[in-house]
């Protein structure tokens, strides 16, 4: 499929519903992101020990969690870093993964062999403990969890791309574009390209929404985010616990990562309508 | 590494509880067995091969020794030896053996102890001889005379023979088995002898019918089941599947004494610190430590890691062992003092790297405190948090500023103690932080060699003095051993120094 026949196929129709909602939701915690730390009346890692454990009620709308920070706070401040891990998680194995798979499947013989060979040993570790293992090695924290992140999810970026531009490169117009003396390098990004990243574009929003989930059980883990910082991975993982007598604290902070990750399959879906692929 | 890691299970739990009010009756109908959730797995069962946790409670219940403890083990009583002499310069210690005998039926004899005495000093492997170092000879002079030479008068020393490496291994057993096999299928001399080992899941003990105390004990035998999850072992002790478990969330304890369980802490020997690194920057500067230190609020610390349950620090030993010093007050907080040392350091704008090991939700807890209670006093603390073993590594090389540690205690003597922690002429540094007071370690060798009464009591009382003022580690809490019992298990206590050691009296009824 090319460029064009994907705007004659979608571009005129009305958006889909989902993909509406998803765009919709993701904006909302993008704004909370932006805008909601600067209105947030508490601060998100003061501990306050005398208000620990306190109910949601009118002085704490979500309650306090076992060292008396507000979790309402925590969440809004939470979201920049949830926002950030899903970009971040997402960026990296995207640019890595699509241009292994351009190359790969350009050239093929050799190129193809080797790199598709070291992407079967990627795969074939088990993936929670590779990335768990990279992180470790690394240091925790938030940058060794986007090098895990590309070291690891530009497999599935790659094996994506690679398809489709195998297809591409028998059609006809990146023949005549090679016939014309296009070189290697304008055919892969200006020919190949375009047409060959909508399934991988599509895909990145579900990838973001894995990530979000990966990133919050590595906080679980305490490998993510370090405290006192507030992620919603962390503040579950702390929360739990108190289940049995502070629900709150776990409740709120799960219901956020369920709503973004909810924003960011429907615009997957949405997507993958509009642009008639599936992720 | 295993004397600080082995608790880890125990003291720094995670769980998910569960709501559930109903339990159902835990004791099997009928059964006489105990069934244990252990948060560690056995390993080994033979007594001088480990320091790990599981390890130490079993070979506890299935060897015995020389004099046996009392349930807090503040108390030793006659075990197979029946009766000792020390000599007058405290270098020759005798003791006299009771009739007494193996799970096979054969004799104990002075042959035997002798043999598991030499071994656990003198073989190579033996992984804790330490406490033992003054112990030059050990003689069967007849089958029932042990003689036990010593290189120096070392009061602890009797102490010692209760450690549970000292444990009586059948020496004719050992030599026909060798080493590796014995650890699989050791003769007993304890309460209980094996049945049978499924490895990765539990070990099963039955009553050794040939037990030296008569009429003991009361128990037809023991399951140790090895249960990781915090989680799971709580369900279990609530589905009745497991009769005790070792090891609970501080914020369980109290649901489960809600619904019904025996659940009151036991006091342990372990102590919870930071340690910190007196070999570089920071805290190399004394004004720097006691900075820190008195911007700390331990009480605050200890109340919400241990939901009330633990005691604020005071000394950098737990209370628990002999000549606790109690003239030292508890730190006050104090922001101003903490400011005001930084200043004449010349430190205003401190700050420094907290390393602790990854997953152990009690040290997140006290860390997170810690960061927010020196933030006050204007100093910024870096939480680090590590895989366990590249923290332990960091520590023994002194790749570190400061980090989260704890150690617990065998017996009751603060010489074993104290030397761990702030003896500067002792291999561990002085548990890795580099502290190396002159006067700290004479007083130590003084404290040795000194008989029990008011001059050892001033001796232990000064050096503890010396290094808390110092400020050789920062200690915070004191938390207790957090076992639950189901209602039917009576008498069943961990010691402070972490053995079952009345585990022949326990009844299960109800």
């Amino acid at each position: 499929m090319s460029a064009a026949q994907t705007e004659a196929a979608g571009g005129t129709s009305r958006w889909p519903a989902s993909l509406l909602a998803g765009v919709a939701i993701v904006l909302a915690w993008l704004l909370v992101a932006g805008l909601g730390p600067s209105f947030s009346p508490h601060d998100p890692i003061a501990v306050d020990l005398a208000n620990a454990l306190v109910p949601p009620g009118s002085d704490h709308v979500l309650g306090t969690d076992s060292f008396g920070r507000d979790i309402l706070t925590r969440i809004v401040h939470g979201a920049r870093i949830d926002l950030m891990m899903a970009f971040f998680g997402v960026v990296g194995p995207f640019l890595l993964g699509t241009m292994v798979g351009l190359v790969a499947g350009n050239f093929g013989g050799v190129a193809d062999a080797v790199l598709m060979r070291i992407l079967d040993v990627t795969v074939s570790f088990p993936y929670f403990v590779l990335v768990i293992a990279i992180v470790a090695v690394l240091e925790p924290g938030l940058t060794s969890y986007f090098v895990s992140l590309t070291l690891v999810n530009w497999v599935s970026y790659a094996r994506l791309v690679r398809s489709e531009v195998l297809v591409l490169r028998e059609a006809d117009f990146v023949l005549a574009a090679r016939l014309i003396g296009v070189g290697e390098v304008r055919v892969m990004s200006h020919h190949l390209l375009p047409n060959a990243i909508t399934p991988a574009v599509v895909f990145v929003f579900t990838d973001a929404v894995l990530t979000i989930v990966l990133g919050s059980s590595l906080g679980f883990l305490g490998l993510g985010v370090q405290p006192p910082a507030a992620e919603w991975g962390v503040m579950i993982a702390e929360g739990q616990l108190y289940l049995a007598t502070a629900w709150w604290i776990c409740v709120f902070p799960g219901l956020a990562i369920a709503t973004l990750a909810f924003g960011f399959s429907l615009i997957a879906d949405g997507l993958a309508k509009q642009l008639h692929t599936a992720p | 590494m295993l004397r600080r890691r082995f608790l880890q299970g125990v003291l720094g739990g995670t769980a998910f509880a569960s709501t559930s009010m109903v339990w159902r009756p835990a004791l099997a109908q009928g059964s006489n067995v105990l069934r244990m959730g252990m948060s560690e797995e056995v390993l080994t069962l033979d007594p001088i091969k480990t320091v790990y946790g599981a390890d130490i409670i079993i070979q506890g219940i299935m060897f015995a020794r020389l004099l046996r403890a009392s349930d807090d083990r503040r108390e030793l009583f006659p075990a197979l030896a029946e009766s000792y002499t020390i000599s007058d310069d405290g270098k020759t210690y005798t003791f006299k053996l009771a009739d007494a005998k193996f799970s096979d039926g054969s004799t104990i004899t002075a042959e035997d102890v002798a043999f598991s005495y030499t071994r656990m000093r003198f073989q190579k492997d033996s992984a804790y001889a330490g406490p033992f170092t003054a112990l030059d000879k050990t003689e069967a002079t007849d089958a029932r005379t042990v003689v036990m030479h010593l290189n120096k008068a070392f009061t602890p020393f009797i102490q010692n023979v209760e450690i549970w490496n000292s444990g009586i291994v059948q020496k004719a057993a050992v030599e026909a088995m060798g080493d590796e096999q014995f650890a699989q299928t050791p003769v007993s001399s304890g309460p209980f002898r094996l049945v049978e080992w499924r490895k990765g899941d539990r070990v099963i003990l039955e009553k050794n019918p040939h037990y030296y105390r008569a009429g003991l004990p009361y128990m037809d035998g023991i399951e140790l089941i090895y249960v990781p999850d915090d989680n799971t072992r709580v369900s279990m002790l609530r589905g009745g599947e497991v009769d005790m478990i070792i090891g609970t969330p501080y914020q369980l304890i109290s649901q489960l004494a809600a619904e019904g369980f025996q659940a009151t802490p036991e006091p342990a020997s372990v102590i919870q610190e930071m340690l910190i690194n007196h070999a570089a920057e920071p805290f190399n500067d004394i004004l720097v430590r006691q900075a820190v230190s008195a911007g700390i609020d331990r009480k605050a610390i200890s109340d919400a890691v241990t939901e009330g349950l633990g005691q604020p620090a005071s000394s950098l030993m737990a209370p628990v062992l002999s000549y606790f010093n109690t003239d030292l007050p508890v730190p006050v907080r104090d922001v101003a003092k903490a400011k005001d040392l930084l200043a004449q350091a010349g430190k205003p704008d401190l700050g420094f790297d907290l390393m602790l090991a990854a997953g152990i939700s009690a040290d997140e807890r006290a860390a997170v405190l810690i960061q927010s209670q020196l933030a006050d006093a204007g100093i910024t603390v870096n939480i680090v948090k590590v895989d366990s073993t590249q923290g332990w590594n960091s520590l023994v090389e002194g790749n570190y500023q400061a980090m989260l540690g704890w150690w617990y205690n065998e017996t009751t003597d603060p010489d074993i103690a104290l030397r761990w922690a702030i003896w500067g002429a002792g291999d561990n540094l002085s548990y890795y932080t580099r502290y190396n007071n002159e006067r700290v370690n004479e007083l130590l060798e003084l404290g040795a060699a000194e008989p029990e009464g008011d001059g050892r009591k001033a001796i232990y009382f000064e050096a503890q003095k010396i290094a808390f003022e110092e400020v050789a580690q920062i200690a915070l809490y004191y938390p207790p051993f957090r076992n639950v019992y189901a209602p039917g298990v009576q008498g069943m206590r961990l010691n402070p120094g972490y053995q079952f050691s009345t585990i022949d009296e326990v009844k299960l009824g109800g």
